[in-house]
């Protein structure tokens, strides 16, 4: 893997780290005492994470910030600091600037002026946490309760023989594995880190390991240092920069004023040629003095003498009970990595380009097959016939499974409104709780995408607008909190969203008024109570709703309107006085197929999005009538303005005898479209029309017909939108 | 990658652009059989862009080699890239070669004990 394909995954992986943070921050608010533990652990090692991982990209902008986030998180799981809500604000602050440092590190390689100020502005603020808590016994950043075992041994009685060493510095002991070159690991990156963490007083590099030239593999790493370390930083934290070499590698760390036989662990356990080498470096690197060596030494064989036989890691465990914690602690996050890479292993992670070029071949694939067996048809050859259909039948089938490949469940969409509901609540001072249901619902990772920022604006005006203040609801009887409910569900080749409240609804006569007014609707004219409600979605109608506030929604509804159209989707409102609204969005399952009603034009084929087919009509000469350039005909008392395909897109060839109207509708006006073949049903996949054909209006894509030929997809939307502005300008001018 | 020349009964090799794990494999192959040749070795670091651990530790290799062997390998010219990397790996001791510092701070490290190069084949 790259280093730049790595950098990718860290961002992404960084994200889904921040937004399981996010998720667990807002957890807090709701959960039990017992359960608050668990939690606050889930959002360290998250941050935790988030930090380790950018140390290795020498991410040192999103470090540093997210080290102090993470030191307080640490407080808080250790109960030394309290949870309360404005700390919960205050770390989902942070979480979003750790959101946005990993965003512009992403984009820009770099960290922007803002940020770095929000960095420290924000440091600040968790520093008031930090230090408040830090008076009653101020141990220098060192870990209490539970994790005694990394304590500074001067807090033990030392044994009479046992003395402690007078140095201030940690010692580490790094061996690296073989393949750490190979797994991405440079120690440079390690020592840089612990620079970070702390400095670096002394470091030794050791070549014991380094082959002669004939052994010897470019890729393989051979090198072990000591190190001399100045650090305020705990034991935890000091191992938990080496948490991704762990496994391979050798680490032993000694705190400063270790005892002796701390050191002489440290030599058993590196297990090396000569004790007397490792002693020597420990003296180079200053970390035992030459008289302190000489009295481990001697002690080290007294040992020896006494213990032959045992075993180090009995040696470990028997004389130094401190040690019965970490190794707990070792042994849970082993199996905590353990589930973490079961996890990995049930999901993959892919390039959404990979899948988009696969989800493509399938599709060229299907066209093919469905060539091929067109051929054999025509050969007349019943094997032959036979076994293509057999092979359609699973190319059908493989397309159906590489399109689900694109599916994601929508409640991690979902889970992000948590956020926004919560703030927006704090800020307009109502209680409001959001009930989300059908998050697993899956669709097309482009809708989840695309539909984010609608759910925004509607959830946004549910809180706001739909749901009444709290005294309000009272008065009316109503529980104090407010409901805002999202729910999605697959209905018949579609997908629907949800956005509800339990606010005071539309007012269907104030806004029917406010139609006439604005001159959208005629006085006498009657309409339906979800053609009125469909009001609040037009541009132009929501602006002025806001001013006068019809129990209202806001601005910008019209561009949740619009985007869920160019999702070929559809919007619905329901509404009750009293009880609260809800809007439904209807969209298509996948942007990549559609249902398709292909039309004959000439030798060309046109393809029209079936949902947007009404019926099909004979056309004929005598009932048609031209006004201004434009053609209607008489559809059962209606007016139907025409398109004629065949002259729209200068389509040559003989025009038959017998033509048919497909009536379609878009944007509440019918159109006929005058074609001269009905070929009947196709589902089909959307290619997008190159670039050539950008300023093509009139047409939306491509798809490939059974027979290999080309077909295009009919904007139909474009086309009526052109037909429906023609006769007003004729209008004015005449 | 490399460049070599051959003068005084020694190679003078100059290291380019990039030398990470990535190329490790590639400079390998093209730089250890130089250590074959039994003479004295010089190395240019004035244009190494990037240096990570996999190449340092070839350049360890490449002083013991000639070391064992009684040749003399010395690094000259370190860029500044070499001298991050050297100074942070503790590698500045390890080679004992002299490294000029730039700016104010000038020379680090006494010249080394046995730096000497050209040793003579």
């Amino acid at each position: 893997m790259s280093m730049e394909a790595a950098l990718q995954t860290y961002f992404a992986e960084a994200r889904e780290m921040l937004e399981d943070m996010e998720s667990r921050l807002l957890e807090i608010e709701h959960i039990d005492a017992g359960e608050l533990p668990e939690t606050l652990n889930a959002v360290f090692r998250a941050a935790h994470t988030v930090k380790g991982s950018a140390s290795l990209f020498g991410l040192d902008g999103i470090v540093d910030f997210t080290h102090v986030v993470e030191n307080l998180l640490d407080r808080m799981r250790d109960g030394e600091v309290a949870v309360e809500e404005d700390l919960i604000s205050l770390l989902l602050r942070c979480q979003s600037h750790i959101t946005t440092l990993v965003d512009e590190t992403e984009t820009d390689e770099q960290i922007s002026e803002d940020s770095r100020r929000l960095s420290q502005h924000l440091i600040v603020e968790l520093g008031g946490y930090l230090a408040s808590e830090d008076k009653p016994a101020d141990k220098a950043g060192l870990p209490t309760a539970g994790e005694a075992a990394d304590d500074h041994a001067e807090q033990f009685p030392a044994d009479a023989d046992d003395e402690t060493v007078d140095n201030e510095c940690w010692h580490i002991s790094l061996r690296f594995g073989r393949s750490s070159f190979r797994d991405g690991m440079d120690p440079i990156s390690f020592l840089r880190f612990l620079d970070g963490l702390g400095t670096v007083r002394q470091v030794i590099i050791l070549d014991d390991w380094l082959p002669d030239l004939a052994d010897y593999d470019p890729e393989s790493c051979y090198l072990g240092f000591e190190i001399r370390y100045m650090s305020q930083a705990s034991k935890k934290e000091i191992e938990d920069v080496f948490e991704f070499i762990r496994e391979d590698s050798d680490i032993h760390i000694v705190a400063p004023y270790s005892r002796l036989s701390d050191y002489i662990d440290l030599i058993n356990a590196m297990g090396e040629d000569s004790d007397r080498r490792i002693g020597e470096m420990l003296i180079d690197c200053g970390a035992l003095t030459e008289s302190e060596l000489a009295k481990m030494l001697a002690m080290q064989a007294a040992a020896e003498e006494a213990d032959q036989g045992r075993r180090l890691g009995e040696i470990v465990s028997q004389e130094d009970d401190r040690l019965g914690p970490v190794v707990d602690a070792a042994a849970q996050k082993q199996t905590q990595m353990r589930e973490a890479i079961n996890r990995k292993q049930k999901s993959l992670r892919v390039d959404a380009d990979k899948l988009d070029h696969l989800i493509n071949l399938v599709g060229e694939l299907v066209t093919s097959g469905a060539g091929t067996f067109l051929q054999a048809q025509i050969l007349g050859n019943p094997e032959l016939i036979e076994s293509m259909s057999k092979l359609n039948d699973l190319l059908e089938e493989m397309r159906d499974a590489s399109l689900k490949l694109r599916m994601v469940a929508i409640g991690a969409t979902f889970t992000k409104f948590q956020r926004v509901v919560r703030d927006m609540a704090a800020d307009l001072d109502k209680d409001v709780d959001l009930v989300i249901t059908g998050a697993d619902t899956e669709l097309d990772k482009s809708v989840v995408e695309k539909i984010g920022d609608p759910l925004m604006h509607l959830v946004r005006n549910a809180v706001d607008h739909g749901l009444e203040p709290a005294a309000e609801r009272a008065a009316a009887g109503k529980p104090e909190t407010g409901t805002i409910s999202l729910n999605a569900y697959h209905d018949s080749g579609n997908i629907v969203i949800e956005v509800g409240d339990d606010g005071a609804g539309l007012d269907a006569d104030r806004i029917l008024a406010k139609a006439r007014e604005k001159g959208m609707v005629g006085e006498d004219q009657q309409l339906s109570r979800s053609e009125i409600f469909d009001f609040i979605l037009k541009p132009g109608f929501s602006t002025a709703s806001q001013v006068s506030n019809i129990s209202g929604r806001g601005v910008g509804m019209d561009v949740v309107r619009r985007n869920v159209i160019e999702m070929r989707g559809r919007t619905e409102i329901d509404s009750e006085p009293g009880e609260g609204t809800t809007i439904r969005i209807i969209l298509p399952l996948t942007l990549a197929i559609i249902d398709g009603f292909v039309v004959g034009v000439g030798q060309a084929a046109f393809v029209v999005p079936l949902d947007v087919v009404q019926e099909c009509v004979e056309f004929s000469e005598a009932d048609h009538e031209e006004k201004d350039g434009q053609s209607y005909i008489n559809l059962r008392g209606n007016v139907l303005p025409l398109v004629n395909i065949r002259q729209r897109f200068a389509v040559r060839g003989e025009r038959p005898k017998r033509r048919s109207v497909v009536v379609v509708k878009a944007d509440g006006q019918s159109v006929g479209l005058v074609v001269d073949r009905l070929m009947g049903e196709f589902q089909t996949v959307i290619k997008p029309l190159g670039p050539v054909f950008a300023g093509l209006s009139g047409i939306s894509g491509s798809t490939i017909m059974g027979n290999g030929e080309v077909a295009l997809i009919l904007d139909v939307q474009g086309l009526v939108q052109q037909i429906t502005r023609r006769p007003q300008r004729s209008a004015t001018h005449s | 990658m490399l460049q070599v020349e051959s003068r005084d009964g020694a190679s003078h090799v100059a290291l380019q652009g990039e030398l990470t794990i990535y190329q490790a494999a590639e400079l390998a192959e093209r730089f250890l059989p130089l250590l074959r040749r039994e003479e004295g070795l010089v190395i240019d670091l004035s244009d190494v862009s990037d240096m990570d651990s996999s190449c340092a530790q070839m350049l360890m290799l490449a002083r013991r080699h000639c070391q064992a062997r009684g040749h003399g390998c010395a690094l000259v010219n370190h860029s500044q890239p070499v001298i991050d990397v050297f100074e942070t790996l503790g590698l500045v001791s390890w080679f004992g070669d002299p490294v000029v510092l730039p700016g104010e701070s000038g020379p680090k490290n006494r010249p080394g004990m046995d730096a000497g190069m050209g040793g003579g084949a």
